[in-house]
C-alpha cells in the first residue's frame, strides 16, 4: 500500500508540475524561471524542430504536424504544444499538452500531460460477434486516462537523445465488470485500469544517417505493480525519410516482451508512419 | 496511447502467416503433463476402468453465448475452481485408470487461465496426461473470447508415450478468415504403458458439432481409419470421445427441447441426415454400450443436453475397443441412480465408463 501511495503522489506531482513551472515562467513575484536559473550555453547548437514529437522539443509556434496514425500537433505558443489523435478522437476523446520547461545546460526539458476518455471505444469493442474484443455482458465503466511524463532531450549535433519518465492513472467511475485486454501493446497501456498506476520510462534517439535518411529508435518500459503481469518492455526502431519540413515517412518494427495474466509473451510487429507539417 | 496500441494490433495481424498462433501441422507431438505428486496406483485386477467425459471447460451449467441460452463468455477464477472441484469429485469417485476428456482448457481467458489438465492431475489419482489443442489463438477477436487454448486430453495412472495430434479437415463452407480462428478438430493418439500388460493405444476425438457440409462424417471416417490402422498392425486400442452424432437406431433425431439456437452457424442438433454415421464403427469394434441395449431403450444412455433444466436427451459420447470390454460394464453416469453422483450440474455432457479386460494382446 505504501508503494501505491507514493506512486499516486508522484503521479499527482507530475500532473501539476507543468502548470507550476509554466506559472513560474510567467514571472510570479520573487520567482525565478527554470530557464533563467541555468541559462543555456551560448554555443549550444540549435536542435531540430520538425517531427520531434517524442522528444522534449516542441513544434514551433503556429506550426501543425499531422500523422497518418500519429497525433495532430500544434504549436500554440512558444512554450506550449497541443496534440490530439484525430483518428480516435470521436471514439476516444483525447488531448495532450506539452510544456517547455526550458533548458538545464544542454538538456531541453519538457513535461507532457495527456487526458483520454476511452470509454466509448471500449464500449464499441464490447460486443457480440466479429470485433468483440471485450465480452458484451461485462459492463465497461467510465474511465479517464491521465498520463504525465517528464522529458529531457539533449542534442548531439542533429541527433537527439531523450529520456522520459512518466506515470499513468486510469480512475473509473461506477461499477466495473470490465475484463482486461490481454494483447501486446494494449495491455500495458490499459493495465492501470485494474490497479493504481502504471509507471513508464523511456529512452529515445533520433537523427540523420545520410542526407534525407534518418533513424528513430526507442526503448520503453512499463511497470504496473500489483497488477497481473507487472511489466512490459517495448523496443522500436525505424528508418525515417524526411523530404522536407513538410513531409516525413517512417517504417520499422516494434518489439514487445511483456507480462500478462497468463504469463509472459514476446511479439514483434511492423510499423509505418507518414507525417505532414505545415 | 490508443494510436500506438491499436495500430500495433493491426500490424501484428499482418505480420507473418500465423500471427495469432492459431494453426497446426498435419501431425504434431502432443503436450505432456505429469502430476505435481505422483500417486502409486493401487492393486489392480485384470481390468482397467476407462472413463470418457466432455467437461465443457469447467463451465458446468453456466449458460454461455454459444448455447443460445445465455450471454456468458468469461468465468471468474472462483467459478472455474468451484466447477473443477465438481469434476474432480466425480473423477475421484469413479477412480479411472484412463480418462479421455474433451473441451478442456489450458490457457484461456474464459477460465481465468487455469491449466485444467494440470489441475485435474493434481486433484485426482491420475498421474500423467497428454493434451492436443482444438481451439488455440493468442486472441480470438469475436464475442470477447480473447486468448484461448482448448482441446482434448488423455489422463492416465500409467506413463504415456508417442502422443500425437493428427489434424482433421475443417468445415469447408467457412471462409478462410473464419476457419483461421475456428475450432480445428483432430485425433489425439497415444500409447499408455500398462504395467504387466504392455502397450494400450488410447485415442480421443471430438468431431464437429456445427458442420452441415459432411465434414463431421469425414472426420468420423478418418477416426475409424486410424483405428483400422492400429488394428491391422496388431495393436489394441481403447478409443472414444464426443462424436457429436447419434447411434444408429436413435428414436429422436431432431427438435430437442433445449435446442433453441436460430443462427445457422450454431445448428448442431438435427441428426436426420446422418443416421448411419456410426454404423461402420459399431460394426467393426466393440462399444462400451452395446448397440442392442441402446436400441432397446435410448434414454438410459443419453449423455448430452445443452441446458441444465432439461435432462440428458441424446447420446453423443462413446468408447470403443478392438480388445474386450467386460460385458455389461458400460455405464452412463446420468445421476445418483446411475453412477452415484448427480452429474447434470457438472457439465453439459454425462461421463461414460467401461471396464477394459486386460487380456493378452
Amino acid at each position: 500500500m505504501r508503494g501505491m501511495r507514493w506512486t499516486m503522489v508522484v503521479a499527482l506531482l507530475l500532473l501539476v508540475a507543468p502548470l507550476q513551472v509554466w506559472a513560474q515562467e510567467e514571472g510570479g513575484p520573487g520567482e525565478v524561471s527554470a530557464q533563467a536559473a541555468t541559462p543555456a550555453p551560448a554555443a549550444a547548437p540549435s536542435a531540430p524542430t520538425t517531427f520531434v514529437g517524442g522528444t522534449a522539443l516542441l513544434v514551433e509556434e503556429g506550426r501543425w504536424e499531422l500523422g497518418l496514425f500519429g497525433p495532430l500537433r500544434y504549436g500554440l505558443i512558444e512554450k506550449v504544444e497541443l496534440a490530439t489523435h484525430p483518428l480516435w478522437f470521436f471514439v476516444a476523446p483525447n488531448l495532450q499538452a506539452k510544456f517547455n520547461l526550458g533548458q538545464r545546460g544542454r538538456w531541453h526539458l519538457a513535461s507532457k500531460a495527456q487526458l483520454t476518455y476511452p470509454t466509448p471505444l471500449l464500449r464499441l469493442l464490447s460486443r457480440e460477434g466479429i470485433g468483440g474484443i471485450l465480452p458484451s455482458d461485462r459492463a465497461v465503466p467510465h474511465l479517464v486516462s491521465l498520463q504525465a511524463e517528464l522529458l529531457a532531450t539533449r542534442a548531439y549535433g542533429e541527433h537527439l537523445l531523450t529520456y522520459g519518465l512518466g506515470v499513468q492513472v486510469l480512475p473509473r467511475v461506477g461499477a466495473s465488470e470490465m475484463v482486461s485486454i490481454d494483447l501486446p501493446f494494449v495491455y500495458p497501456r490499459t493495465a492501470a485500469a485494474f490497479g493504481w498506476a502504471t509507471g513508464i520510462a523511456q529512452v529515445q534517439a533520433q537523427g540523420p544517417i545520410y542526407k534525407k535518411l534518418g533513424y528513430q529508435a526507442d526503448v520503453r518500459a512499463f511497470v504496473y505493480p500489483g497488477i497481473e503481469g507487472a511489466f512490459a518492455v517495448e523496443q522500436g526502431a525505424g528508418l525515417r525519410l524526411t523530404t522536407s519540413e513538410r513531409f516525413m515517412a517512417q517504417a520499422g518494427y516494434r518489439f514487445s516482451y511483456a507480462g500478462y495474466p497468463f504469463g509472459t509473451m514476446t511479439n514483434i510487429a511492423p510499423t509505418v508512419e507518414l507525417a505532414w507539417g505545415f | 496511447m490508443m494510436q500506438v496500441a491499436l495500430m500495433q494490433v493491426l500490424a501484428s495481424a499482418l505480420w507473418g502467416c500465423d500471427p495469432f498462433n492459431a494453426t497446426f501441422d498435419d501431425v504434431e507431438d502432443a503436450r505432456y503433463y505429469e502430476a505435481a505428486e505422483l500417486v502409486a496406483p493401487g492393486e489392480r485386477g485384470p481390468e482397467l476402468v476407462v472413463m470418457d467425459w466432455n467437461v465443457k471447460f469447467g463451465g458446468a451449467r453456466i449458460d454461455f453465448w454459444f448455447d443460445c441460452h445465455g450471454e456468458r463468455v468469461i468465468m471468474d477464477e472462483e467459478e472455474v475452481l468451484e466447477n473443477l472441484e465438481g469434476l474432480a469429485m466425480k473423477i475421484r469417485q469413479v477412480d479411472p485408470d484412463i480418462l479421455l476428456v474433451q473441451e478442456i482448457d489450458i490457457d484461456s481467458k474464459r477460465v481465468a487461465y487455469i491449466d485444467q489438465v494440470q489441475w485435474l492431475l493434481d486433484h485426482s489419482d491420475l498421474n500423467y496426461a497428454v493434451f492436443a489443442s482444438q481451439w488455440r489463438a493468442h486472441h480470438v477477436p469475436t464475442d470477447g473470447i480473447g486468448r484461448v487454448n482448448m482441446g482434448n486430453a488423455i489422463l492416465s495412472k500409467y506413463p504415456i508415450r508417442d502422443a500425437q495430434r493428427i489434424a482433421m479437415p475443417q468445415i469447408s463452407t467457412n471462409d478462410a478468415l473464419t476457419n483461421y480462428f475456428y475450432l480445428k478438430r483432430h485425433i489425439l493418439t497415444s500409447v499408455v504403458e500398462v504395467p504387466d500388460y504392455g502397450d494400450l493405444h488410447v485415442l480421443n476425438v471430438h468431431t464437429d458439432a456445427f458442420a452441415q457440409d459432411g465434414t463431421k462424417e469425414v472426420q468420423i471416417d478418418l477416426f475409424k481409419d486410424e483405428l483400422d490402422r492400429i488394428d491391422r498392425a496388431g495393436g489394441v486400442f481403447v478409443a472414444g470421445g464426443d462424436l457429436n452424432t447419434l447411434p444408429p437406431g436413435s428414436v429422436k433425431q431432431n427438435d430437442f427441447p433445449d435446442s433453441i439456437c436460430v443462427s445457422e452457424d450454431f445448428q448442431a442438433d438435427d441428426f436426420r441426415q446422418e443416421t448411419d454415421a456410426l454404423s461402420e464403427l459399431y460394426a467393426a469394434y466393440t462399444p462400451a454400450i452395446a448397440l442392442a441395449d441402446y436400441q432397446a431403450d435410448n434414454a438410459p444412455y443419453f449423455t448430452h443436453s445443452t441446458q441444465g433444466g432439461t435432462f440428458w436427451n441424446r447420446k453423443l459420447d462413446y468408447l470403443f475397443t478392438n480388445g474386450t470390454f467386460v460385458a455389461g460394464s458400460g455405464l452412463t453416469h446420468q445421476d445418483a441412480a446411475s453412477g452415484g453422483v448427480d452429474t447434470m450440474e457438472l457439465s453439459d455432457h454425462a461421463p461414460i465408463t467401461v471396464r477394459f479386460a486386460l487380456e493378452a494382446p
